[in-house]
């Protein structure tokens, strides 16, 4: 196995982006993990800020009860769906992994009376 | 065995939500006690790694009343499920895709009265914010 180790400065790591893409996308590259400082830990308030309106996907997640502290962000998507659709992978590969939605939850919704019927087909 | 847990409920309309888990994978699910069966994103079931099918996949579905009238909802029985300190094996809930059906919700579900049934003594203390569970 042949291992290559990049250092990037700031401003080309967006720019390496899509060579990244492209590389995983082969099939003989087996691994690529981009670094911890790519993805340092944030707290949930810089998180909120830096991707709004947003599915996160954090790894090394630290949380107090259901009230999440901070994290790696490691995925993020408008909906769920494509979050849980690109993050499922993911997930098997980091630690301590959550999601979270970062907006508002929505006000002047309830939850309205869920009662299964006895039948089923 | 007493287990004892915190909820802030922020406005008037919100919801008292509790930490779940399966196979370790946390969700946040709102605790519906008007609820008779758990119900739980498919997007959330999947992203845990659940091997689901595609929910137009299923082969097993109930009837559901809900408030928008009847519909058909699959069953997906869950290995190992965790919720307010009691561990579940093969725990069946109902799972739709939330977005598809139009609900945007921030959690991945509802933990209903089913989770409940003979364990014990739920207690829920508005004033304080705390909810215990007492297992019988």
């Amino acid at each position: 196995m042949t291992t290559l180790s990049l250092e990037l400065k700031d401003a080309e790591k967006s720019q390496i982006k899509i060579w990244v893409e492209y590389l995983k996308s082969l099939d003989f590259v087996q691994n690529i993990k981009e670094k911890e400082e790519v993805r340092p830990y944030l707290s949930i308030e810089v998180i909120k800020e830096l991707y709004p309106n947003q599915w996160v996907l954090l790894a090394d997640a630290q949380a107090e009860g259901i009230n999440i502290l901070g994290g790696r962000v490691i995925l993020n998507a408008p909906d769920k769906h494509q979050l849980a659709l690109q993050g499922r992978d993911l997930v098997k590969e980091y630690q301590q992994v959550r999601h979270f939605f970062t907006g508002e939850r929505p006000h002047q919704k309830h939850i309205g009376l869920i009662v299964r019927q006895t039948s089923s087909k | 065995m007493t287990n004892k847990f915190n909820f802030h409920l922020t406005d008037d309309d919100a919801l008292i939500l509790v930490e779940a888990s399966i196979k370790g994978f946390p969700l946040i699910l709102a605790l519906d006690t008007a609820a008779s069966q758990t119900v739980i994103d498919w997007n959330a079931l999947f992203l845990a790694g659940c091997p689901i099918p595609m929910e137009k996949d299923f082969q097993n579905t109930v009837p559901v009343e809900t408030a928008s009238g009847v519909m058909d909802v699959p069953v997906y029985e869950i290995t190992e499920f965790n919720a307010l300190g009691i561990s579940k094996a093969d725990f069946s809930v109902l799972t739709y895709d939330f977005l598809a059906k139009g609900l945007t919700s921030p959690y991945d579900g509802v933990l209903g009265i089913d989770f409940f049934r003979q364990q014990g003594v739920l207690s829920i203390d508005f004033v304080e914010e705390k909810l215990w569970f007492i297992r019988k």
